[in-house]
Formats: C-alpha cells, structure tokens, sequence
C-alpha cells in the first residue's frame, strides 16, 4: 500500500490555562485522518486527552528541569473542530500534527518507545523502535523543562529514514516553563528505526524522548507475521 | 529549579583604560535579579599592586585574589536584589589607592532566579567570612575558591575547585584573566566540565595585551565546581569559579543530630564523655523520661515523658559543649527540627509544651498543645499563639516540621503538620500560617545564638507525651525535613572483628568490666556488643576492653548494614558506644568511626571518665563536622568502628555495646510512564531531593502485550521484558542523580 502522509502541522499554542490544539493551516477534518497532538507540561501536571481523543503515552522527566512529553491522538471524522487541550496545571504547549493514509482501524501505531536521556546537554537521541510492518511513518520527539521562548527549527539525522523533515519546535516560557521538538521521517521497510538524533536550540538540560511509528492503512503483503519478528528482547 | 544560562537575561562587555569605568547593561535590571560583574585588572608592572575593590553595593564573590606587583587579577562582584540598575563603576586602585588609570576588562550579567531565601535584611551585602560553610545559612551564593594563577606562561589553567555547595541546584561561574607578553591577544577556549562561555573580552595595552573569559555550567549535584581552559598562545593566565545558588534551592539533608531512642534505654542518656562534652545521646535530662517499645513510630523504641505537675524534658545544646555545638554553623543560624508526638490514651487535660528553642538574652519559641482548641500551636516571643489549622487526635502520630529563624528582629518560625504521621499512612503534611515573633531580638553575633532545643515541658505539666524520629539540622534550606524515620545497626554478627595490632592486647568480659576475662576473639567480640539496650550494673554485662598499653592497637568492628533501595533513602547516621571500664581510675581510650575510607569522625583518645557500673555514652554523628557528608549505600554497608587506642595498661577500657542509628527517608514516588490510556505504567521511586533514582516498577496490563523497560545505570545499559498482567520492580539505588543516564523506558509490544 502507501506510506502516511503527513497533510500538515498546526500552529503552536501555548498557556497556562487550556488551549486549542490548532489544525494545520486550512485544513478540514477528513475522516480516518490521525491527529497527534504533543503536549508538554510540567512533570507535576496531570494531562488529560480533549474529549475523543486518546492518550497514546506520557513520559515525565522527574528530576532536574522536571518535564512531560505527552502524546495524543484521535482517529479524525468530518466536521470535527481544532480540540481544545485540558488545563494540566502550570503550563502547557501544544502542537497538532495531521496525517492521512493510516490504518483506519484500532490503534494507527505499530510501536513506540519513549524513555528519558538524564544527562544535561544539547546533544539529543530520540531511541528508534523496530516496525513490524512496511511503510510506517515516524514520529521523533524531544522536550525538556528549558523555561524559555524558542521555536527554532532543528536539523535531525536518522539515515535509516527516508524524508526526515522537522515538524515544529515550540518551547514556552510560562509557568516553569518547556517545549518539544518533533520530526518525521518513513520507514518503507519494517526493521529497525535506528536512533534519530539532533542538537537542541535551547540549554543544555535533561530530555524526554519518544518515537511512534505510525502503519499504513494495511499492512504490506509479504511482510512476515508481526508475532514471529518482533519478539521483544527479554532480559 | 535549577539555574541555567537561560537565567542570565542580559549581558555586556568592555573594557577601559582610566582612573575608573563604569560597566553597563542595556537594560536596566529586574526587581530582584542579581548582578554578577567579571573584571580583570593589569597587573604585573612589578612595581604596584593593581587591584578592583568591589563596585559600590557588591561584595568579591571570588574570594582572596593573589598579593603583590606581578599577578593579573580576575574578579567577581555580586550584587543581589537589584532593581532597576544598569551602571556600576569600576575603580582601579595602585597600591590601594584611587586616581590612577589602569586597563581593565569587564563582563556583566544580570542573573535571574538565584538564592534570595534569606537576603542581606540584616547583612547588607556583606558575605560570611567562612565562604564554605556559611552560604548554607544564608542560602545565597557559595563563594568559591581564590583566584589562583602565574605570570609564568601556561597552555591551560584551572579554576581550582570551589567550596562544596550544600544545594542541588546551582550555576558555576569561572573567570579567566590572561595576559600576553606582547600586544597579542591571547585567546581561552576548551573548557572542561562542561563550563559553556558567555563572554570574552580583551584589551590591547601599550605593552601587553588581555584578555578574559566567563563560562557557566549547571550542576543539579552537591559538591565541588572546576573548569580548566586551554590558553593560546601560552600566556600568565589567572583563574577563579563561584556557584550561584538558585532560589528555592534543594539543600542536602544536613542533619546536625537526630534520635529514634533506638539505644533502648534511659539510663546514662544525658551521660557521656566527660572529656568531651556532647557526646551523651541528650546534652541535659530532667525528671524521669522512659524509652518504651509501645507503638514506636519506626524502629523498636520511643520516648515517653510523663509527669504530674513536674519539669521533664531532654535537651540537646548548641552553646559550647553542647551536641548541637559540634557542627557548623556555629552562630547566625536557623533551628529546623522535624519531630513526631504522640498522645497515648488522651489527649492532655492541660496546655503542655511540646518542644522549645532555648533562646540566649531574648524570647524564643515554643510549640505548644493547646487543651482548649485541642491545636497544636507555635508562640515566638510574645507574640499571640498561631494555632494549628486542625485539631489534633490521641493514639496517633503527629509530625510536626519547624523551621525557627531568628536572625529578624521579630523571629519567624514556618511550620508543617502531619496529622497523622504514622509510617503507613501516606496523608502528607499541611503547611501552617508562618509565626512572627513579638518580644523578639535579631541574633547577630555568637552571643545571642539559639542555647538549646528542648523536647518536653520546662514548667510544672501533667502530660504524658512521646517523641520518635526526631531531626534538628542548622541549615535554614533544609526546611522541612519531613517523614524521617529510624532504624538501629548493631555489630555484624557474620562480620569479622579484627585486631589492628596486638590481638593480646584486647580481651573480652563478662560479668561486667571487673568480672571475668577471656582472650580476645572476633566472634565473641561481636556477640557482646549487640544488646539493646546495654547490660549495665555492678557485675553485668559482657564486652570488649583494650587491657594493655597501645596506643594504636584497637579492634575493628564492622557494623550490620540497612539497605535501602528500593524504597528508602539514606540520610544520616549516629553513633553510640557504651564506654565501660574495670575502674573509675584515669585511663585513656578513643574510637574511630569509618566506613569506605579514612576515619569520617572519631572519639578522640583520652580519659572519658568510665566505670565498671555506670552506663556512659559515646555519641557522635557519622558526618564531617563543617560540611555535609553524604550517607551513601556503598558507605552505609562499610560502616565500622576502631575501638582501642589506649595510651594505659590500666584501667581495662572499652565498650559494653555499640550501635549507629540511621536516619532514613522515603523514596518519593512518581509516575513516569503512562501508555495508552495508562495501560502501561512506569513509576520511578527517586530521593525527592537529590532526584537519584531507586528503583521502577513497571505495570502491564491484562491481555497478550506486555513491554520491554530498558534505561542506563552506571553506565550500564539494561533491558526487561514484562509479561502481560505483571509488576515489575527494578532496583537501581542511585547515590545521586547521575546515577542514572537513560530511562525508565518503555516500548509497548506492537499493536496487535
């Protein structure tokens, strides 16, 4: 079948209060299109998903400038309107990124994987995850607590994905302050991502990372079965 | 919150040949922000002492800069508390005089967010004269190390290190001030430790050129700072670093002394050396307090002090010779305590005080149970009562933190309540209305320092209250300690005593110190020492005793250990060895106190004052006495004592049992993974100040997914597959938060 396609990114939207995750410049909600919002807030902060929407993971960065990434999602139908993201408490910013051509049934991820890198620099490696099925776009994100105002664009590498491109960077400075990073990039063939790394726009500080591997509409024919390549590694 | 360079909104450089200068920023500065100003002067005309006093306002963070006519010499001047300031003028001085033009170089920042806990409402600006210990009390900057450097030509220069920060959060701040020998401008880069630059700026003279650079660096961990630069060409290169403190800071637990009364026994509480004053388990006891084993809050034992209409009371001394009086600060500080009471029965049918700070030449505080609100309540001076905001219950623990600032003319005291603190209930404490004192006089020197703090009732009561857990630290950032709680170590029964020396020298008794001696055996040896609470008495008690003359002969005895991970952390420890000797006669002994290095604190060796029949203690806290001193797992489990030490063959000196308390807290818990929903959950138990991790537990659902969680430990890489349906705990034990460099993370297995 095909790789999803990502049909844009909505502006940033930050508060202290809640906030409408906007959609990408002059989109319309087109059914079995996949919302992911990110959302970082601080680690104290209890997210919550818009209603009809779901959360996919949450990591906090419990220690030094303290964090949390959060993922959301929703399987997008006609006549939806731009959600609006739960007050989590001190401080939220928001991003919306819409993408079409995905599964158009239960949960459009294949796999992800989201931990925390505890050493303070600029340096960032977003862990890869191994796809269990051809054509899944990837979704590479990074936050940290930085109380500061930035949304410069990153440059990300990750040779083992094709179209790597930067989505959005949007840190705020209120409340505690913090922000997020993500890119996209395909991978055709299932396997592993590799890391996808990159050097943060603001200082140096410990991260939340987090890759989700959105699959296509069907899986590729051809592809061995899920359950006999994907073995996790066992301790 | 940390402090990072995102905290330094504002810079400038410059530089300037004059009698004076002024250094400037563009803006003028935020209420409340800090000013930290980096200038070099020439010097090395071999001819005059060139120096920069600080600009008006400021105090020289940067500590002592070197003597005479030949060194270059970096400074940092810090201004806190500003307010809408943007110029500030600098003076060079030849030979400590004004009007004399000479090159300096500057760099300014305006800092946010650093410690103005207590700021100088009192101080002024002026900065404590014993940097390394005294931030702790001030809470504001931790004034590092002198300028160090030659005018000999160096490839690279240190900062050396700066004094250890008692706080997790500060910013490292090193100045370099290098000068050429000729009219080119050297340049500094390569700084080690992660120093990130902010600025450099140079000035060529007519002769010689300059040429200084700032760079910060964050730290999250307590201890030392020190960056070294490369310097290229090879130049005279002089250096210096300061830690800025940020507000708000989290302080290493510094616990001064603390109790669980886990020694068992009233008897010889307020009895300890009498060469050394400060060593018994209490300083001062009046009437008659029991150690009792009903409903001890942690560990085996608390106090209970019962009286009609009478005085009772234990007291611990921070005047000389007291227990409080052993660790720094030894003047101009706050009194934090955390204590826990109980009320068997009933609550008391009269009002009682509960705990107090002794004040010296002014009114102190009190806190208080009140019978008519059946409140706990704090009094400063004479000031009104400030109530509780709850009503208190019998038959359940209480804890109470404090925090006693005297250093106001009207003292404060801030104050938390855990209304019931009971080891299984997880109800946290509630934060009370702060006390202002009324009648009250601002401490300003070592005369009018805290005397005591007292556990109990000076005046006639009748109560019966009891104490467990009981902390008191002098570090005004360790408010509030919080849900400490006890457990006691005796000797390692699977350990090995072992004789440094001559084993004939040492020999084991029973029936007491005068009674029968046996030769010396490890395994005896560790068997006598471990009864609580000692057996004491004319002819009771077995032990260990040095009986001839060696004055460095002693017994090494290593302790049990108390493991904390995964759910606890480590904060303190204290020693207790019961002395005994076959006589009243004067002889002289001393213990050490170790655990993975050299002696951390000792008994010195002297004539303590034993006998044969009277229970004297041996106290002392397992710490450094002018700085924190971290109770590490690695250090708890090499916990050990040297016994010995006898400069006489007579009389027959040791001990009847030994003992070290420890001082622990709960690991913090939080969530740090929630998947889908939280199907999938990760949470993380974490020293809630130092952020080190202890351990995970990993939670997955009923179904067919589980997920692998994999992170970094010590360098290590690990990985664990959960199975569906499971909880998983993953033991990590960190010391401190770099402990851990990756993780907890979690990949879900796909969807299915």
């Amino acid at each position: 079948m095909a790789m999803p396609v990502v049909v844009g990114v909505g502006a940033a939207a930050s508060g202290q209060a809640a906030v409408t995750a906007a959609y990408p410049g002059g989109y319309t909600a087109t059914t079995n299109d996949i919302g992911i919002i990110f959302q970082e807030c601080e680690n104290a902060d209890t997210p919550a998903a818009p209603s009809g929407w779901s959360i996919i993971v949450t990591q906090a960065l419990t220690s030094g400038t303290t964090s949390k990434l959060t993922a959301m999602w929703r399987r997008i139908q006609a006549g939806d309107t731009a959600p609006s993201v739960p007050d989590p408490g001190n401080h939220q910013t928001v991003t919306m990124i819409v993408v079409s051509g995905c599964i158009t049934a239960g949960n459009p991820w294949d796999v992800f994987t989201n931990t925390t890198e505890l050493v303070s620099d600029t340096s960032v490696s977003v862990p890869g995850v191994t796809t269990t099925v051809n054509n899944c776009l990837i979704l590479a994100a990074f936050g940290t607590g930085q109380d500061v105002n930035n949304t410069t664009a990153l440059t990300w590498v990750n040779g083992s994905l094709a179209n790597l491109a930067h989505r959005r960077s949007s840190w705020t400075a209120l409340g505690t302050g913090g922000g997020f990073a993500f890119c996209t990039g395909e991978k055709a063939a299932f396997g592993g991502t590799g890391a996808t790394t990159t050097t943060a726009a603001v200082a140096a500080n410990f991260k939340t990372l987090m890759t989700i591997a959105l699959k296509e509409e069907v899986a590729a024919a051809g592809g061995p079965p899920p359950i006999l390549v994907m073995a996790p590694p066992r301790a | 919150m940390p402090l990072t360079i995102d905290n330094i909104i504002q810079s400038n450089t410059g530089n300037f040949s004059a009698t004076s200068g002024n250094a400037t920023l563009g803006t003028a500065t935020e209420a409340g922000s800090m000013v930290v100003l980096c200038a070099t002067i020439l010097g090395a005309d071999a001819t005059f002492a060139w120096t920069l006093e600080p600009p008006t306002g400021f105090i020289a963070a940067s500590g002592t800069d070197p003597d005479g006519q030949t060194a270059n010499k970096p400074y940092i001047f810090v201004k806190k508390n500003t307010s809408g300031e943007s110029s500030w003028t600098l003076e060079p001085r030849r030979d400590e005089s004004t009007g004399f033009a000479r090159d300096v170089v500057w760099a300014v920042f305006e800092v946010t967010g650093t410690g103005t806990d207590r700021d100088g409402a009192f101080i002024g600006n002026t900065f404590p004269s014993n940097p390394g210990i005294n931030p702790v009390q001030w809470g504001l900057v931790n004034v590092g190390n002198a300028v160090t450097g030659t005018e000999s030509a160096v490839a690279s220069r240190t900062t050396g290190s700066t004094y250890a920060s008692p706080c997790y959060d500060n910013l490292g701040l090193a100045v370099w001030g290098v000068t050429s020998a000729d009219t080119t401008v050297p340049t500094i880069s390569g700084y080690t430790n992660g120093f990130t630059e902010i600025a450099q700026v140079s000035r060529v003279g007519a002769s010689r050129a300059m040429v200084m650079a700032v760079a910060v660096a964050s730290s999250i961990n307590i201890g030392t700072m020190e960056s070294t630069a490369s310097i290229s060409p090879s130049s005279a290169a002089y250096a210096t670093c300061v830690q800025l403190l940020a507000d708000g800071a989290r302080y290493a637990p510094d616990i001064a002394v603390f109790t669980g009364f886990g020694f068992g026994t009233p008897t010889g509480i307020a009895s300890g050396s009498t060469l050394l004053p400060g060593t018994a388990p209490f300083d001062a006891v009046t009437g008659s307090p029991a150690i009792v084993t009903t409903n001890p809050r942690s560990g085996a034992y608390c106090a209970e002090l019962s009286s009609t209409s009478a005085a009772e009371h234990l007291t611990w001394g921070y005047a000389s010779g007291g227990v409080l009086a052993y660790t720094e600060p030894t003047s101009l500080f706050a009194v934090v305590a955390r204590l826990n009471v109980y009320f068997p029965s009933s609550l008391p049918s009269g009002d009682v005080e509960l705990c107090d700070v002794i004040p010296s030449g002014t009114a102190g505080m009190t806190l208080w149970y009140r019978s008519a609100s059946q409140k706990l309540a704090i009094k400063v001076g004479t000031a009104a009562d400030v109530l509780s905001d709850a009503t208190v219950s019998a038959d359940q623990w209480i804890g109470v933190d404090l925090r006693y600032d005297p250093r106001y003319t009207n003292h404060l005291v801030d104050w938390q309540v855990d209304y019931n603190s009971a080891t299984t209930d997880t109800t946290g404490p509630v934060a009370q209305t702060q006390a202002v004192g009324s009648g009250t006089t601002r401490i300003e020197s070592d005369g009018v320092n805290p005397l005591a703090f007292r556990l109990g009732w000076a005046s006639s009561r009748t109560a019966t209250v009891r104490y467990a857990d009981v902390f008191v630290s002098k570090v005004w950032g360790c408010y509030p300690i919080g849900d400490m709680r006890t457990t006691l170590v005796k000797p390692d029964q699977t350990g090995t005593p072992t004789i440094s020396g001559t084993a004939g020298n040492f020999r084991n008794y029973t029936g007491g110190p005068a009674g029968t001696l046996t030769a010396w055996s490890a395994t005896t040896t560790r068997a006598a020492l471990d009864e609580v609470p000692p057996s004491f008495g004319a002819g009771v008690g077995d032990g260990l005793l040095q009986t001839a003359a060696a004055g460095s002969d002693y017994c090494e005895i290593p302790m049990e250990t108390f493991t904390a991970a995964p759910d606890f952390v480590l904060r303190a420890v204290r020693w207790y060895a019961a002395g005994v000797a076959a006589s009243t006669a004067s002889g002289t002994m001393g213990i050490r106190f170790l655990d993975t290095g050299s002696t951390v604190d000792e008994i010195i060796q002297g004539f303590h004052g034993f006998d044969a029949t009277n229970l004297r203690w041996l106290c002392r806290m397992h710490r450094t006495w002018d700085q924190f001193y971290q109770i590490t797992q690695t250090r708890m489990d090499a916990l050990k004592a040297q016994v010995g030490l006898a400069g006489d063959a007579t009389p027959d000196q040791g001990i009847g049992a030994l003992y070290a308390e420890v001082g622990y807290q709960p690991a913090f818990v939080w969530g740090s993974t929630e998947a889908e929903n939280g199907a999938f959950k990760v949470y993380i138990r974490q020293d809630e100040l130092s952020g080190a991790h202890i351990s995970y537990l990993v939670t997955t659902p009923s179904g067919t997914r589980g997920a692998t969680a994999y992170g970094t430990i010590g360098g290590s890489d690990w990985s664990h597959y959960v199975d569906p349906n499971t909880t998983y705990e993953h033991t990590v034990g960190a010391d401190n938060v770099g402990g851990v460099t990756a993780g907890p993370g979690l990949t879900v297995d796909p969807t299915e």
